[in-house]
């Protein structure tokens, strides 16, 4: 069964078709990429598949139930996001912005109050240990409003990984980042998906797309162009004229 | 004994004001709700007890609890109403509701004898023990303040504090994360209800009379100003801005000057504090955040 399904999902706002007739089908355990020109409705379909915007027609089914209608809260049970303009909260500190990743049975009006530091040591352990691998140094008590472009990417990207899911969509990871982020976000990316994760990912760097993608899609004024193994895109003459001719 | 009796009037004040405070800062300082119902709150929380104490034979630890229970739900419904406004919006439409309260304590006069007021509000008893001098009156009420400063600080401290802050932050982040936006600001919204009606109640019972005047914009004038000048989402701030401005323009009936320009003074100090601490510490004395 495919984990993720979309039924001919379209979305107008205004006179635009920001997302015109899509149905894709992804698979679980593998990268997926989505391309395309700036406005294809790249970031407008992440927004439909998280819940921020319902379409106008189509179907979300996700493991075979159909989700369409789902709040944003009740969809991130299973799907963890990142922005394409970062979101941290900003006038928390890093160690809170992390802890976010996980539920707590304290957070609830009837416990809160039984609530000791100690309970979130083990979640704090895993917190270092994913920020030493990805050699993240900030210190913990720096607030979320202090930290650099890069760092602010990194800090969001880890929190979407640390939170429960089953699906991991990334809105342009990469994109402004330095070339050493890049490697240690590539490497990661690779690391979950070794694990099993699922990936799907928006990029307009087409060497990393190709690099680490198993399966493109390829996106253009709101409709689903192409999509293939990232050697089968790259020679594409449809791709070649609607996005990269358009570079 | 009347200076002592002074010192203690003015202890009961600061720990009613500082409950509501208190309360801003849950809503406005954690939780970025820009919360303008708290005057109407505690209004209704006045009220309730005080017309419940005066009309049924109920004991006052019976109607302290219905009262606050209300004053829970109340909150509660704001946020349910109010549900999809944030920043000014909500600001307008709970200073409405302020305002609502107000116009039906004035002119629902069968009930609330309207500019009249309501006077021999009793004075608070639990079970054989009643609350009857200027001392008791005052120890009762530092108690409930100091248990309701612990209760607030061991929440902001909580995993759920956490989310409440987050909340403040990025509305649509915390979603992403799986927590319900609604859930948490009907949680923060009704803890406000409950602690604006609770200082509601230990205004009338202190005073023992209470009009639809007794709480209103004034007082959201003095909330705002103390939470921004101890310092939003920080509730040792929060209590020190209430001291602050119930003790600066209070001194001024010690310096020998003619009553017409005391309140005058007043006035001007109390603006010229804020003024002067907003142009050097914009965040406040302990403030850490930033709402914009
Ligand atoms: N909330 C909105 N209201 C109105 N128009 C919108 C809205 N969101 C997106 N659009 C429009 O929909 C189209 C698709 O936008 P979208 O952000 O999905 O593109 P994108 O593929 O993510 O582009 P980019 O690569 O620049 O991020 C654009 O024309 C955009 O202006
Ligand atoms: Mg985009």
């Amino acid at each position: 069964m495919n984990l993720l399904e979309l039924k001919k999902i379209s979305k107008s706002f205004g006179g635009i078709k920001a997302v015109d007739e899509v149905s894709l089908e992804i698979e679980e355990g593998k990268i997926y990429s989505l391309i395309g020109p700036n406005g294809a409705g790249k970031t407008t379909l992440f927004n439909i598949i998280s819940g921020f915007i319902l379409p106008d027609e189509g179907k979300i089914i996700f493991r075979g139930e159909e989700i369409t209608n789902f709040d944003i809260w009740q969809r991130a049970s299973y799907l963890s996001r990142t922005f394409q303009l970062t979101r941290n909260f900003k006038n928390l500190n890093l160690k809170d912005n992390l802890l976010l990743s996980f539920d707590s049975p304290y957070e609830n009006i009837f416990r809160f109050w039984q609530f000791k530091k100690k309970y979130e040591k083990e979640k704090i352990e895993i917190i270092k240990e994913f920020l030493n691998e990805i050699k993240f140094t900030r210190e913990f008590s720096a607030k979320a409003s202090e930290i650099s472009y890069g760092q602010a990417k990194l800090l969001e990207l880890t929190r979407a990984i640390l939170k429960h899911h089953e699906i991991l969509m990334l809105d342009e990871p990469v994109a402004g980042v330095n070339l050493e982020i890049r490697e240690i976000i590539r490497e990661i990316l690779r690391k979950r998906r070794e694990n099993g994760d699922t990936i799907l990912l928006i990029e307009h760097d087409m060497n990393f797309v190709m690099d680490i993608s198993d399966y493109v899609f390829v996106m253009s004024e709101g409709k689903l162009v192409a999509e293939g193994e990232p050697k089968i895109i790259k020679n594409n003459p449809k791709v070649l004229d609607s996005y990269l001719g358009a570079e | 004994m009347e200076i002592f009796n002074y010192f203690f009037h003015l202890g009961i004040i600061f720990s009613i004001y500082s409950l509501l405070v208190l309360s801003s800062n849950l809503s406005l300082g954690y939780g970025g709700l820009f919360n303008l119902a708290l005057p109407g709150l505690a209004l209704i929380g006045a009220y309730t007890s005080s017309l419940l104490s005066l009309k049924t034979n109920l004991p006052f630890g019976v109607i302290f609890v219905i009262t606050l229970i209300l004053g829970y739900l109340v909150g509660w419904i704001i946020s349910k109403i109010t549900n999809k406004l944030r920043g000014d919006y909500l600001a307008l439409v709970t200073f409405g509701f302020t305002f609502i309260v107000f116009t039906l304590a004035l002119n629902w006069e069968s009930l609330t004898r309207g500019a009249l007021g309501l006077p021999s509000i009793p004075k608070p008893k639990f079970l054989f023990f009643q609350i009857e001098s200027l001392i008791e009156i005052f120890i009762f009420y530092y108690l409930i303040t100091f248990i309701v400063y612990l209760f607030l600080q061991k929440l902001i401290f909580s995993p759920l504090g956490r989310s409440i802050q987050a909340l403040r932050d990025d509305e649509l982040a915390i979603s992403v994360l799986g927590r319900n936006p609604l859930r948490i600001k009907s949680l923060v919204l009704g803890i406000s209800g409950l602690l604006s009606s609770l200082a509601g109640i230990l205004y009338a019972h202190y005073l023992s009379y209470l009009d639809p005047y007794s709480f209103g914009l004034g007082d959201l004038i003095f909330i705002l100003s103390a939470l921004f000048l101890g310092g939003l989402a920080d509730n040792r701030g929060a209590l020190l801005g209430t001291f602050l401005l119930i003790i600066i323009p209070e001194s001024l009936r010690f310096l020998p000057l003619p009553s017409y320009l005391v309140g005058a003074l007043r006035q001007i100090i109390y603006s010229l504090i804020i003024i002067i601490i907003l142009w050097f510490r914009p965040k406040g004395i302990f403030g850490k955040i930033d709402l914009s």
